[in-house]
């Protein structure tokens, strides 16, 4: 007959059994029950790629993501994935700023690469490059503005630890500046200043009834041969209807002085000169060069943005005609800045206008065939990818689905049937 | 002020106004031949001031040493840097004369090293076409003074441009006269000094 | 012998056994140290400055070794341990050796010494104990200079004397027959003759910084077939020598790139040539131009010039120009010609004796100092001060005394103490409301006193200058009397005073005499001061103003005409450009064509940097490459961009983060970005 002991442990046995066979009942429940509509998975940044790999297992009818950083490509693109593979995909993110970046190679024969940024107002943003940083700067308008002289590789805006990045995708074929002119010290410079920064020139300057000074072979404007033009002087009438002509064609066209009162140009001018205005400054200030420059007014058409002005007049505007761009500009003598500036107005003058070819000029881009993995609006793709955000989830509705690991529940029924094998051999039982 | 003005440069060490019509006579063959504005006055400019940055071209003549102070000096090679046109005429015509050798001396201190200009330049054919160069004076021909005739001009070349001519020819005394007397010669003299500003304007 | 004798001669020659073997384990330890190190130099290469302490440390560990075998052997000092180290080697002696040197009984000693008697441990233990004492360490001697010898020719010398230029002595363990032979090299740089500088030689050299027309000698291992180098469009072989190649050039005039080949192997130093500056020379007196009224006296002329690498010579150059018009005649020459011998830095002193110029009213002397350093190129090395004109006045010319020293234009001083008086008067003007009718008068008249004196100033500038002599209006009665004329009738009678007539000279402006056209306005401010002066000593500065004004001007005037006068002002001729318009007669002309202007030579190829940017995300060598590359073009533009440039290349080299090296060499040589708060509207040229 059993001792009381004996009998006791048999059925702790039977309890250890028992409870096995409870282990394994839920071990199939948990496998074999249905999605709860009423459960949600949720997920951190942090966690996120762990737990994609196990919603790719075992899809959730819900899952909410809360991130304080925007999540990598692949991420976004895997639950843009799940999203379509049923699941449904909300999340919430609101640390993560609106950040997006674009880039563009400058039109101008000394390169340079245009970023534009847009971030949250009064953000910093460094800007920086595959190899070092370029630039920092706050966008107070909730944008900048960089121009990088020199860039290498992949360009990322970083505002604290959230960045955005973009690659260079096209390069652009060179093409010539003509410049219509006479013979004036304006157009000695001007030419100087666009070969000098890299342009290669076509000229025509009359120097006499009949008789010109030109340069290269095509001295009529071509958007095939020329990235833009630069009008002096009124031009003849026929010269003046081919200017309007390779405007409305794409290409870029700079008026200055009385130029674009020329009736040939009428069509295509920003605006009529009017009077002109005596210099604001005898010494050329460095920072403001052209305060001590004469002008002639413009009054501008009402579709022409106005770029610089002084005292309320208008010294330079521009407007887009048809497929082309037009830059007019009340100055006729911006020699005397490269002349008597001070130490750095020689390259003032030549970065200056360079760079008013340059934003006029005819991009005939040629796309560079290069494998990115640029990221440049991380927040908009994020939008674009799985919708807009929602509210973050409240206390109660974040804990986890519980849900154990069938390594945990394998661990448990050989714990509890080690147990159950040792109390029976112990009181002697086969 | 948007036309073209004549400027003669001043200096400290020498007779720099010894050829005060030379600027009439290049201003009325400016207006004779061509359409390019125009002052009605050339303007003097002391070559050690600011100044001189409002004229791209300035003409320098003299007898006497020419020896510029730190300041002409250094407003010269920045003159040249920037772009400007230094025309250097010596009213000696000497070959070895004491302009000559301070001039060149100053010049190649101030701006670089002279070169001989081969007589086929773009400066021979600016405006007018000079097929042997550069014309020859009337004191070269003549025996007045040393009876030389120089084959060539010298200039400073920076990126392929003339910056600084110069010329031991003597124009300043071949064009040193009222430009109302032009219609007395059979000739005008005066058609390299076109040929000098166009390249100037244009180059 | 008595045994105590035996085992004093037996210490001895112990004594003499461990002091010798300590110096001989001692230069067994320092020669196998610099043969470990040799070794050591052969398998890694061993940094110069490592490599210069292996001798002191051989040294010091030889040393440490003779003093650690001297302690070691201490006790051979003591006669008794001697004693018992032979009774150690020779038991039979059953301690009777160490118990007679301790014994004083004269009988049982005896007994001792004829047992210690009996035997010679000289013959037996001695020679063993030597040989077993000097055989290890002349053995690990030997073993150090084996592998002394043994190494390959060079490696000692690096490590007994490493010395600049030693990296082509060190031989490669295993040097594959298809490796490069332009690794390692070594040049020597040898600075011109006329420098006195030294030689100098330098390993591995990535850029070699010379004077101009020094001879660089490049050496490297293995034989001479096949490596050429290039040097723009020149081309230099390599000769051989032993198992070396060598390779000589002169360093050229500009900064240029070294390609070094040898079969597809290539090397690309940058040669930084240094040209010798000319040397500074500055005029110190006389310190402006001179116009001497007659031909005579003397001009002390002092000066200082220096040069870096040593002055040759140093001498005063003249020029003197005679004539007018069109009419010019040149004298020049040299004077006080010295020599210095490559002195760095001279004071040059010397007088310039006019009248040994024979010179002519109306002459003109081109004075300046001029110093030549010692380099013999026709045109390099001279360098010249300021020029000083010294001009004799011609006849009948008196505008000006000779001036010496350079004092201020007397006109200026006055116009600044003008000025002054004009600002205290204003300033009383402006408090007379406040003031008491007393203190008025009392400062006005103060003012007044003052405004008196810069008169009688003036006064004496006129006057000094029409009469010749200073002080010409010391009389108050004359004084009282001039300031009551008109400035006509002043300068009447200074017309009078100077026996000038206004008609014989008439090439000034308006027909009027140099005097006149100087002294007009002087005379003029003089007058207004006058009464100026008069109306602040009554207490009425209000009514001086005015005159203080007129005077304060007419001293400007004054400045005016007198620098008109003095550079003189040709006719001005205006052209009535339209009547002359297109009037010349210009047969149909060829059409002019103007050429492309070249890229500035000034310029900074930023594109080429922008691309050797692209290179340093992918391939680091080609990097460095296309930097020093454009290192070089940028030496002589940019000297600070170079240097940034230098920093990329070396972190680059070094494996270091490039990041902020390249931020700087970007900023400084294509230029800071640009940027602006929000999106442009059009272009970023605004």
């Amino acid at each position: 007959m059993p001792s009381r002991d004996n009998r006791v442990r048999t059925a702790i046995e039977h309890a250890l059994r028992a409870l096995v066979l409870l282990t394994l009942a839920l071990a199939v429940w948990i496998s074999a029950r249905p999605p709860d509509e009423l459960m949600i998975e949720t997920a951190r940044a942090a966690g996120l790629p762990g737990a994609l790999a196990r919603w790719t297992l075992a899809p959730p009818r819900r899952v909410h993501v809360s991130l304080d950083e925007a999540p990598a490509r692949s991420d976004r693109d895997w639950l843009r994935a799940i999203r379509r593979a049923g699941t449904s995909v909300a999340w919430d993110g609101g640390a993560i700023p609106a950040l997006a970046i674009e880039v563009a190679s400058a039109a101008s024969p000394r390169g340079g690469t245009t970023v534009w940024v847009a971030a949250p107002r009064q953000a910093r943003v460094a800007i920086a490059d595959a190899i070092a940083p370029i630039d920092s700067i706050g966008a107070v308008m909730g944008a900048a503005t960089v121009f990088a002289p020199v860039s290498a590789g992949t360009i990322h805006a970083s505002v604290g630890s959230h960045r955005a990045s973009a690659t260079v995708r096209d390069t652009l074929a060179p093409r010539r500046v003509l410049v219509l002119g006479r013979a004036s010290w304006e157009a000695k410079f001007v030419i100087a200043a666009l070969e000098e920064t890299g342009w290669e020139v076509d000229a025509r300057l009359s120097i006499a009834p009949g008789m010109d000074v030109t340069q290269g072979r095509d001295r009529t404007p071509d958007t095939a041969r020329h990235a833009a033009v630069v009008v002096l002087e009124a031009p003849s009438p026929s010269m003046g209807a081919a200017v309007a002509r390779y405007v409305r064609a794409g290409g870029g066209a700079i008026l200055t002085g009385a130029s674009g009162n020329a009736t040939s140009l009428a069509d295509i001018a920003v605006g009529r000169v009017g009077a002109r205005v005596r210099p604001a400054s005898i010494a050329f200030a460095d920072d403001t060069p052209r305060q001590a420059l004469g002008f002639l007014t413009l009054r501008p058409r009402s579709d022409a943005i106005i770029i610089e002005q002084r005292d309320g007049r208008v010294a330079a505007a521009a407007r887009r005609v048809d497929a082309g761009r037009v830059a007019q500009l009340g100055y006729d003598e911006t020699w005397r800045w490269r002349l008597a500036g001070g130490v750095p107005a020689l390259d003032a003058h030549r970065d200056w206008w360079s760079s008013l070819v340059s934003s006029v000029a005819y991009r005939a881009a040629v796309p560079l065939s290069r494998e990115t993995r640029d990221d440049g609006a991380p927040l908009a793709r994020l939008v674009d990818a799985l919708g807009p955000p929602s509210a973050p989830l409240g206390a109660l509705a974040t804990g986890t689905r519980w849900s154990p690991s069938p390594a945990l529940l394998f661990a448990f029924i050989s714990l509890l049937l080690l147990a159950e094998l040792a109390s029976r051999r112990l009181r002697g039982a086969p | 002020m948007r036309e073209f003005v004549f400027a003669t440069a001043q200096y400290e060490s020498g007779d720099w106004d010894s050829a005060p019509l030379v600027p009439a006579n290049v201003i009325d063959s400016i207006a004779r031949y061509t359409s390019i504005d125009v002052a009605p006055t050339g303007v003097i400019v002391a070559l050690s001031s600011r100044d001189i940055f409002r004229h791209p071209m300035l003409y320098l003549t003299g007898h006497l040493p020419v020896r510029f102070t730190t300041a002409e000096r250094a407003n010269v090679t920045e003159f040249v840097r920037r772009g400007g046109f230094l025309f250097v005429d010596d009213h000696n015509h000497d070959i070895d004369g004491a302009f000559h050798k301070t001039a060149t001396e100053e010049i190649h201190r101030s701006a670089g090293p002279l070169v001989e200009l081969p007589n086929d330049h773009a400066l021979y054919r600016a405006f007018f076409h000079f097929a042997d160069g550069p014309p020859t004076t009337s004191h070269e021909l003549n025996g007045w003074g040393d009876n030389l005739v120089h084959k060539h001009l010298q200039g400073v070349i920076r990126d392929g441009r003339v910056a600084v001519l110069y010329s031991n020819k003597d124009y300043s005394s071949e064009w040193g006269y009222h430009p109302d007397n032009k219609r007395f010669l059979a000739i005008d003299n005066t058609k390299f000094a076109v040929n000098v500003v166009v390249y100037a304007l244009t180059r | 012998m008595t045994a105590r004798q035996r085992v004093r001669r037996t210490r001895a020659l112990l004594l003499a056994t461990i002091v010798l073997r300590a110096l001989v384990w001692g230069a067994a330890a320092g020669v196998a140290a610099i043969a470990a190190a040799g070794l050591l130099d052969l398998l890694v290469d061993l940094p110069r400055a490592l490599r210069g302490v292996v001798v002191p440390l051989a040294i010091v560990l030889a040393i440490a070794v003779v003093l650690a075998h001297l302690w070691r052997g201490r006790r051979a000092r003591s006669l008794p341990a001697t004693a018992l180290w032979i009774e150690e080697r020779v038991p039979s002696l059953r301690y009777a050796l160490v118990t007679s040197l301790e014994q004083d009984d004269a009988r049982a000693s005896s007994l001792l010494e004829r047992e210690v008697e009996r035997h010679r441990w000289e013959s037996t233990v001695l020679p063993r104990a030597l040989s077993r004492a000097f055989i290890p360490p002349l053995i690990a001697v030997g073993l150090a200079t084996a592998m002394i010898v043994l190494l390959p020719r060079g490696v000692v010398a690096r490590v007994r004397a490493p010395r600049a230029g030693d990296a082509v002595d060190r031989p490669p363990i295993a040097r594959p027959p298809a490796a490069s032979r332009l690794t390692p090299i070594a040049v020597r740089v040898v600075p011109p003759a006329y420098t006195g500088l030294s030689a100098a030689r330098f390993d591995e050299p990535h850029t070699i910084e010379a004077l101009v027309g020094s001879r660089l000698e490049l050496e490297g291992r293995g034989t001479s077939e096949g490596i050429v180098a290039t040097v723009g469009d020149t081309r230099f072989t390599a000769t051989g020598r032993g198992s070396r190649w060598q390779l000589a050039l002169t360093m050229p005039a500009m900064p240029s790139p070294l390609i070094l080949r040898d079969r597809e192997f290539d090397r690309l130093i940058v040669l930084d040539a240094r040209p010798d500056s000319s040397p500074v020379v500055a005029i110190v007196a006389p310190t402006r131009d001179t116009i001497l009224r007659t031909p005579t006296g003397r001009i002390p002329i002092r000066g200082e010039a220096r040069d870096a690498l040593g002055l040759a010579s140093t001498w005063l150059e003249y020029i003197v120009s005679s004539g007018q018009g069109e009419s010019f005649r040149f004298r020049s020459g040299v004077l006080a010609r010295r020599s210095h011998n490559g002195a760095r830095q001279a004071t040059l002193e010397t007088t310039v004796v006019i009248d040994s110029l024979r010179l002519a009213p109306g002459d003109v002397v081109h004075l300046r100092l001029v110093a030549r350093d010692r380099n013999p190129a026709r045109d390099a090395g001279t360098g010249a001060s300021e020029t000083r004109v010294v001009r004799i006045a011609r006849v009948g010319e008196y505008d000006s005394v000779a001036v010496e020293g350079a004092p201020p234009p007397e006109a200026d001083t006055s116009a600044i103490s003008q000025r002054m008086l004009i600002l205290l008067t204003e300033a009383l003007v402006r408090r007379e409301p406040r003031l008491s009718r007393d203190t008025l008068v009392r400062e006005s008249r103060a003012i007044g006193d003052d405004q008196s004196r810069l008169r009688r100033r003036v006064g004496e500038i006129i006057f000094s200058r029409l009469t010749g002599e200073e002080g010409a209006e010391h009389s108050h009665e004359e004084e009282e009397r001039r300031g009551q004329m008109t400035a006509e009738e002043l300068l009447r009678a200074a017309e009078e005073a100077t026996e000038h007539g206004a008609g014989e000279v008439l090439d000034f402006a308006e027909g009027e005499s140099p005097v006149v056209a100087i002294n007009r306005p002087l005379l003029e401010a003089y007058n207004a001061m006058w009464s100026a002066a008069t109306e602040l000593n009554v207490g009425a500065p209000r009514r001086a103003l005015p005159h203080m004004y007129a005077a304060l001007a007419a001293i400007e005037r004054a400045r005016q005409a007198e620098r008109v006068y003095l550079r003189g002002r040709p006719a001005a001729v205006v052209v009535d450009v339209n009547r002359a318009r297109l009037s010349g007669k210009r047969d149909s002309l060829p059409p002019t064509s103007r050429s492309p202007r070249a890229y500035p030579s000034s310029a900074i190829p930023a594109h080429r940097f922008a691309r050797a940017a692209e290179l340093m995300i992918d391939d680091r060598q080609a990097a460095i490459d296309s930097l020093m590359l454009l290192r070089i073009e940028v030496l002589d533009r940019s000297p600070s961009g170079a240097a940034a440039l230098g920093d990329v290349i070396a972190a680059l080299r070094e494996g270091r983060t490039v990041a902020p090296a390249l931020a700087r060499a970007r900023n400084i040589l294509a230029g800071p970005p640009r940027s602006d708060n929000g999106l442009q509207p059009w272009g970023v040229a605004w």
